[in-house]
């Protein structure tokens, strides 16, 4: 960061707050150790960890392979449950994927300096996540080869799209949504691309890191333009994060299932997307910090904080359930009391409901104790089984309001089948791979924001500065 | 070398070769860079050499791809008058796929017959046509018939396996390769395979003219066969032959007409008029589901269904059933009381005692011979031994005498055919004669039926002198024994005694398999052919398509057989040599050729029906209009009244048993009551996909049979749904999944005729498990109910599949909610006849108060105006009887593919109409509701809004269009269907018809594509095509032009279509105060609308 953005901001602050980093922590030390992982021999475990993914990755090529050209009756879905596993995938995904912007729009714009040593990595999973779940809606139509005709775009036939459908809606919400994401991340990418550059003694390497860098220089001109941009990026993205999970919660509000036609979503969604999100960050940065031996920027405060925001997000999702129920049984709607009451919680789909609740609202609790807070073992866990009852959630919201809806007659239970679950893993499989490609050829940490925070600004020569120039 | 002609200089007139070569340059002065690659060892590739190539590649690249080999069409060099491609015909016909000999009318396309629609003018159907029928194109168009005559090797069919044979997409692992599944063998069709060698038709014909050497002692078993020439056929077949003629089909009215014989003296099938009858009460039997003539009893019955103002009062019939399991008679009932088959007889004795005896009316009060008869069985004492509620039978005899003249007792049906099947029909014989409804609705002396004329005393007497080797040459036709006769009736063992047998069939069937050759029949489409279901009306078969396969029809074989047996016979009798012209050789005599039975039945309609009915005009114009109309009816005034009453002969109640045997099955051990599916009869046409995909009307269950039980004595005996359980009587056994059905009674358990045929096709073979083994043989003949068997617990797991899953309103499963949210009431709407007297918005009072749904909330207010039509349409659920035949219709008429047993079972059927069938009240005798559920085409349509690319649209006549070609199957407008009735195709489910099945498409309808949503239409292909009618006439379409495929087959005429704008239209007249919409509150605004379902129940005061 430049030295006088910080010093004009943070100096009244800096004072303050804790130390983020280890005093001693050098400028050369901070390139180091973060660049590390590129120039390292891929450890054993890297290579477990990606051919077990790109595994499960192949895995989900076949399965789009056998569905494509079989039919999507190889899944679940049936009739009065059109929409299954893929949907709750997609919510899911989108889910997981807002945490990331947030961490570095919001908390960019908040001005909360423990950010970066995790901004990178979870924008780096913001975009995989969104390109996950942007996999989900292609394939869950019934012509995935025609799903270009949800974009409207002048054509002979004179064909439109219906702007009415929230799915239209959801086209230009997610696909909006990942270019300003991608665009951020390669933003802020830039400089520490140029670090890379300036380190990297391989000539091809050097020249595909030195194409990416832009030909970044470091000189105040470039620090000038970056900051206006990022700033302006981070403007952008913040209505985004709020926007994109209330687009996709339409996809269910703006119907008339009960169960689904609910004008708490938006919020609702939102506040679970980020419950979801943060939890995956803390997930991916637990394992990160270990196998890279990034202890030292990814410090346990770090955890610490993001396990506070999941359990307030927690919270709120808790009282939004809370809300719904009530609401059912409040407006008196025998069909409401029936899939907000009786089918989620004591019907046939009660074990989903209630593996609901149990990981979402009651396991998050445990963040109360700051012990729990700062043990990496027990928020390792507690991230895991939140996403599983993220996902259930999702589940919960899809799958058990359509299975029973007006007419008796029509009622059906939805199974998912092991194409369903393969299809799950192909994603997560992507998900990884991207992750631990990116784990490998890029600085996991924004290296030149930690150089930012690394002391106390006020007086000093700009650390970025001098490195840059060195 | 020529030299040129024209020519500039020496050189180039000399042919100079240095000139040439330079001319052949593309410099003169060659650049550097040439020189320099001459250096380097040779310009290989020069700019021309490039062009070249290019050229050449070009060249190349537009010649490699060969055009698409030509396809020559060839058209019409005459083309026939009335076929104009596009356009269909369509030619009045009878209906084969019973003996009740509907009359249909047979829409064709480009020569090949489309859809059967009924014949509104036919006197028996009067219009309506039943699932069975609607489903005669896949029996025409049935992959599996027998294609060319062979001959077999009469193996025993016990010891050919049914094996698997290769079914379509099995290349493909993913896609579940064959969808007639049976969820036991995954995947492949099964078949028997036989060794047989085929046969020309000249050779088959000598083979069996050499074994009719006179003398020979030749029967002809043949199904119920009926019309004038058909039977004349019959005669003179007889005759040239010595054929022994006997009828026998899969189900037998034999109880009844001996019943009809000892009661009347006329041994008959009576004609019974349920449009006459205000009261019906049925013992045991299922007129609406499997009665003889069920078209034309639901026609009937469902025209007194309907409200009507009788003196200033609201009033329909009544319907009473006494059953020992729930038929779709039963379900129909306003009053339904489960009674064990064993004591159906003494129920019925005891509504005759309480007339007679205790209320002494009726002209046999006082007549001591029917005193006696009756006298045990007093009401009190029979209630007691059948576990009716007391007063129940005062109740119905007081209802039945105040409607007597106007009612009938029905009690003609296989559940309740136990021992005392034949008393039982006298009984209610009496009951009809005491009531005054002989010669009302019963016509026993007039027009009778002659649609079931089998017989299994005759057929078992049949089995008795094949087995005394007093047989021959055994031809059979139209019915299939070997199916059909339990095997203690010995039909088997008997026929190895026969040395010759000969099997006329549409396919190789249990009975063809033990032939020793088997002639391929054809379908009625195919074939000319008369009917005469009912004496006095006269029915017309013509064929709308050649055949098919290499097949004659049964009356062209019957006479070619005879005629190589005798080549006189069935041959043209030469027409008088006309008088030759002066000077002019004598013509020489035309030589006899052989008749057809085109000829033949011409000639006998000229003879008999058109000389004996003194017809005004020419024959040709007579035959011309019979034809065009399908059937002669001439005496259809005197048709409308049934024959004089018959007078009842007292004595015949002297075999009844003269006391009341109160042993109930006890403990474990049932009653079994063997059924009839209403979808698939006695099985014949069992291979029939639509029949077997659409769901039983009562279980909602398809692609099996089941062990139906109450859930109560299941719970009693520890058993759950599909369990395969074994039951035995005598020497059968049969293992039969379980199905645990609301309605059985507790001490009662019920299995379905007609299943698990062995040789039945791809389709139907090894589907369902075989009933008839359980048929007893006593004296009294074939009995089907009343054997005490024992349940015996073999596997679980089994499943069954229905398309309508979960489905309770009022009846709590183990997981699904006990509803106490009135649910129904949002659905279903109904009253009782009591309170809708007094108050005719009753039931739909609710809906009423909250006002119009047209003034609340429109999306499209001004925007969609439907300035022309806007299509409606009412459902009278007091009429719809569950019979499916829309559902039928619709799949014939919109080509809904078949899914099969497995992806059922995934929820995937894709039927656009289905009739939703509801239980309310208790489990044990619940009362059932049937709604016909199908696309509302609603305007504030909730699949409109939420489709991304506009694929479905209202459009400007009110219907809620679907455009296949837009829809990319987001799938998310049927999530958002509140009424579920879209339907997606999850595969390519139009890829597995298996030829000639194609040909059954309807070519004005898309056939849908994998990823596709479909739905009902309102028949868009019709409306189009009626309002193209009316254009073309420039007149306006009437109400009433444009029929709706359901509306148009409805039996029973629930269905009503017709244009909102149009107040007088039919359709707005019915909506009344009693028409409702389903789910209304949810201000969708559908265009269908129901009427609220009244119940003719005794009130409670």
């Amino acid at each position: 960061m430049s030295d006088a953005h910080n010093s004009g901001h943070h100096s009244a602050h800096a004072n303050m707050e804790p130390p983020i980093y280890r005093a001693d922590l050098t400028l050369t030390d901070v390139s180091r150790d973060i660049n590390a992982p590129i120039w390292a021999k891929p450890t054993g475990w890297w290579w477990g960890a990606f051919l077990t993914s790109f595994a499960l990755l192949l895995l989900g090529v076949y399965v789009i392979w056998v569905q494509l050209h079989v039919g999507l009756g190889i899944l679940g879905l049936r009739r009065p449950v059109m929409w299954g596993s893929y949907i709750t995938d997609f919510v899911f995904w989108v889910g997981i994927g807002h945490a990331g912007t947030l961490i570095s729009a919001i908390l960019f714009l908040f001005r909360q300096r423990w950010r970066t040593a995790i901004n990178r990595s979870a924008e780096a999973m913001t975009i995989f996540a969104v390109m996950c779940a942007g996999l989900f809606p292609l394939l869950h139509i019934g012509r995935t080869l025609l799903c270009y005709w949800l974009i409207p775009y002048p054509n002979q036939r004179h064909l439109w799209v219906n702007f009415k459908s929230p799915l239209i809606w959801d086209v230009f919400a997610v696909s909006t949504y990942f270019t300003i994401s991608l665009l951020f991340w390669y933003q802020g990418l830039i400089p520490d691309l140029a670090t890379v550059r300036d380190m990297e003694t391989r000539p091809i390497a050097k020249a595909i890191y030195g194409f990416f860098a832009q030909k970044w220089k470091g000189t105040a001109r470039d620090w000038l333009h970056y900051e206006a941009a990022y700033g302006l990026f981070a403007a952008i993205a913040t209505p985004l994060v709020l926007s994109v999970h209330s687009v996709v919660s339409s996809d269910f509000a703006v119907s008339s299932i009960p169960g689904w036609h609910d004008t708490i979503f938006p919020p609702y969604f939102v506040a679970g997307a980020i419950f979801s999100g943060f939890a995956m960050v803390v997930t991916i940065l637990v394992i990160l910090r270990k196998a890279f031996r990034l202890e030292e920027y990814i410090t346990m405060d770090h955890l610490e904080v993001m396990n506070k925001i999941i359990l307030a997000t927690s919270s709120i999702v808790t009282y939004s359930y809370l809300v719904e129920i009530f609401m059912a049984w409040y407006n008196g709607s025998p069909f409401e009391v029936h899939t907000y009451i009786w089918i989620r919680f004591f019907g046939p789909y009660a074990w989903a409901g209630w593996t609901t609740v149990v990981c979402n609202c009651i396991l998050p609790n445990l963040f109360w104790f700051k012990k729990i807070r700062r043990n990496l073992f027990l928020m390792f866990l507690l991230s895991i089984t939140t996403n599983i009852g993220m996902w259930f959630e999702r589940y919960v919201i899809i799958v058990t309001s359509l299975a029973q809806d007006f007419l008796p007659s029509s009622w059906g239970y939805f199974k998912v089948t092991a194409w369903d679950l393969a299809m799950f893993a192909g994603s997560v499989g992507l998900f990884f791979v991207l992750f631990l490609l990116f784990a490998r050829f890029v600085p996991t940490i924004a290296i030149a924001e930690v150089k930012g925070v690394l002391r106390k600004p006020v007086g000093e020569a700009s650390p970025v500065l001098e490195e840059s120039n060195a | 070398m020529s030299k040129n002609r024209y020519w500039t200089t020496l050189s180039e007139f000399d042919h100079d070769p240095e000139v040439e070569k330079l001319r052949g340059e593309e410099f003169l002065a060659k650049p550097e860079e040439y020189f320099q690659a001459l250096k380097k060892g040779g310009l290989q590739f020069g700019r021309r050499d490039f062009l070249k190539w290019s050229t050449g590649a070009l060249a190349l690249a537009t010649t490699a791809c060969t055009r698409k080999p030509a396809e020559k069409i060839i058209p019409y060099a005459q083309q026939p008058p009335e076929l104009i491609p596009g356009v269909a015909n369509y030619y009045a016909s009878t209906c084969r796929e019973c003996s009740a000999g509907c009359g249909i009318l047979l829409r064709t396309r480009e020569g090949r017959p489309v859809k059967v629609e009924g014949n509104p003018l036919h006197p028996v159907n009067r219009g309506g046509v039943c699932a069975r029928g609607q489903s005669a194109l896949l029996n025409l168009y049935d992959p599996d018939r027998l294609r060319t005559p062979v001959q077999l090797q009469r193996d025993p069919p016990s010891t050919a396996p049914l094996t698997k044979i290769k079914g379509e997409g099995e290349d493909n692992n993913y896609f579940p390769p064959n969808i007639w599944d049976t969820g036991e063998d995954r995947g492949l069709r099964m078949t028997i395979n036989v060794p047989l060698k085929e046969l020309g038709w000249d050779e088959a014909d000598k083979q069996i003219a050499a074994r009719l050497k006179p003398g020979a002692k030749v029967v002809l078993l043949t199904g119920t066969i009926h019309g004038p020439a058909r039977t004349q056929l019959l005669s003179d077949f007889a005759a040239a032959t010595g054929a022994h003629h006997v009828t026998y089909d899969g189900l037998n009215p034999d109880a009844l007409v001996a019943a009809q014989q000892a009661s009347y003296g006329t041994p008959v099938v009576p004609r019974f008029f349920f449009d006459k009858a205000e009261m019906i009460v049925t013992f045991g039997a299922d007129p609406l589901g499997s009665g003889i003539s069920k078209v034309e009893y639901l026609r009937g019955y469902g025209e007194l269904r309907k409200l009507r103002t009788v003196d200033g009062k609201a009033q329909m019939s009544r319907l009473v059933s006494f059953e020992p399991a729930m038929t779709m008679t039963g379900m129909n009932a306003d009053s339904r009381y489960l009674v064990q088959p064993q004591f159906l007889l003494p129920v019925a004795l005891g509504v005759a005692h309480q007339i007679v005896v205790v209320n002494k009316q009726s002209k046999f009060a006082g007549n001591a011979q029917v005193a006696h008869a009756l006298a045990a069985f007093t009401p009190d004492a029979v209630e007691t031994a059948a576990g009716l509620e007391k007063g129940t039978i005062a109740q119905v005899a007081t209802a039945l005498w105040k409607n007597r003249g106007q009612g009938l007792i029905w009690a003609t049906g296989v559940p309740g055919a136990t021992e005392t099947q034949e008393q039982l029909e006298i009984v209610a014989a009496f009951l009809n004669a005491a009531l005054e409804n002989e010669g009302v609705t019963v016509d026993g002396s007039g027009s009778v039926s002659q649609q079931a004329q089998g017989s299994n005393a005759a057929m078992l007497s049949l089995v008795q002198a094949m087995r005394n080797k007093a047989v021959d040459v055994l031809i059979v036709y139209g019915t299939n024994p070997a199916f059909t006769l339990p095997a203690g009736a010995g039909f088997r063992e008997a026929l190895a005694n026969v040395p010759y047998v000969v099997t006329i069939s549409d396919r190789l069937d249990e009975t063809a398999l033990l032939s020793n050759v088997a002639l391929p029949a054809l379908h009625g489409m195919e074939s000319w052919g008369d009917a005469e279901p009912q004496k006095g009306i006269y029915g017309l078969v013509q064929p709308t398509i050649d055949p098919l396969f290499n097949g004659r029809s049964f009356e062209d074989s019957l006479m070619s057989i005879t005629r190589a047996a005798d080549p006189k016979r069935f041959m043209t009798t030469p027409a008088a040599a006309s008088k030759p012209a002066a000077g002019a050789p004598p013509a020489p005599a035309e030589a006899p050729k052989p008749l057809s039975f085109y000829d033949y039945l011409r000639q006998h309609w000229q003879n008999e029906i058109y000389a004996k009915n003194n017809v005004a005009g020419s024959f040709d114009d007579f035959w011309t209009g019979a034809l065009r109309q399908g059937f002669f009816d001439p005496n259809a005034q005197q048709r409308l009244k049934p024959g004089s009453p018959r007078s009842f002969n007292a004595a015949a109640l002297a075999g009844l048993p003269g006391s009341l045997d109160n042993s109930a099955a006890s403990g474990d051990s049932f009653t079994l009551v063997l059924t009839v599916d209403p979808m698939i009869g006695d099985g014949a046409h069992n291979n029939n996909a639509f029949l077997l995909e659409i769901p039983d009307p009562v279980s909602k269950i398809d692609w099996d049979n089941y062990l139906s039980i109450a859930p109560k004595s299941a719970k009693r005996l520890g058993l759950q749904e599909g369990d395969l359980v074994e039951i035995t009587v005598g020497d059968a056994t049969v293992k039969a999944p379980l199905h645990l059905q609301p309605a059985v009674h507790p001490g009662v358990v019920t299995l379905g005729l007609g299943w698990g045929r062995r040789a039945a096709g791809q389709v139907g073979a090894g589907i369902g498990v075989d009933a008839f083994p359980l048929t007893q043989i006593t004296k009294a003949g074939l009995v089907y109910s009343g054997a005490s068997v024992q349940l015996k617990k073999v596997g679980s797991g089994y499943q069954l599949v229905s398309p309508q899953g979960n489905n309770y309103i009022n009846y709590s499963h183990d997981w699904v909610t006990p509803e106490k949210e009135h649910r129904g009431e949002e659905i279903i709407h109904e009253t009782t006849l009591v309170q809708i007297q007094s108050n005719p918005r009753a039931g739909n009072e609710a809906a009423l108060e909250r006002g119009n749904s047209a003034d609340m909330w429109y999306l499209w207010d001004g925007k969609h105006n439907f300035p022309r039509h806007h299509w409606g349409m009412t459902v009278d659920l007091n009429s719809c009887t569950g019979c499916n035949a829309c559902v039928a219709a619709c799949y014939a008429e919109n080509n809904i593919p078949v899914v099969g047993k497995d992806q059922v079972w995934r929820g995937r059927s894709m039927e656009w109409i289905r009739i939703d069938r509801y239980f309310a009240d208790d489990t044990e005798n619940p009362v059932v509701t049937n709604q016909p559920m199908l696309c509302q085409q609603c305007g504030n349509a909730g699949c409109e809004s939420v489709c991304p690319v506009l694929a479905t649209v209202t459009n400007d006549e009110g219907l809620n269009v679907q455009v296949y070609n837009r829809c990319v199957g987001t799938r998310f407008c049927s999530n958002n269907c509140v009424y579920k009735a879209r339907r997606f195709n999850f595969y390519e489910y139009s890829r597995v018809r298996s030829s000639p099945l194609e040909l059954a498409l309807n070519p004005d309808v898309t056939v849908r594509s994998m990823g596709v949503m479909e739905k009902c239409t309102f028949c868009v292909q019709r409306i189009n095509a009626g309002e193209k009618r009316a254009q073309a006439l420039g007149v306006p379409v009437k109400d009433g032009d444009i029929k709706t495929a359901c509306q148009q087959t409805c039996p029973s005429q629930a269905i009503y279509f017709g244009d909102m704008n149009d107040e007088k239209s039919a359709m707005m007249q019915a909506r009344t105060e009693r028409s409702y919409r389903a789910l209304e509150f949810l201000n969708f605004r559908p265009s269908v609308s129901y009427l609220t379902k009244i119940r003719n129940v005794e009130e409670q005061a």
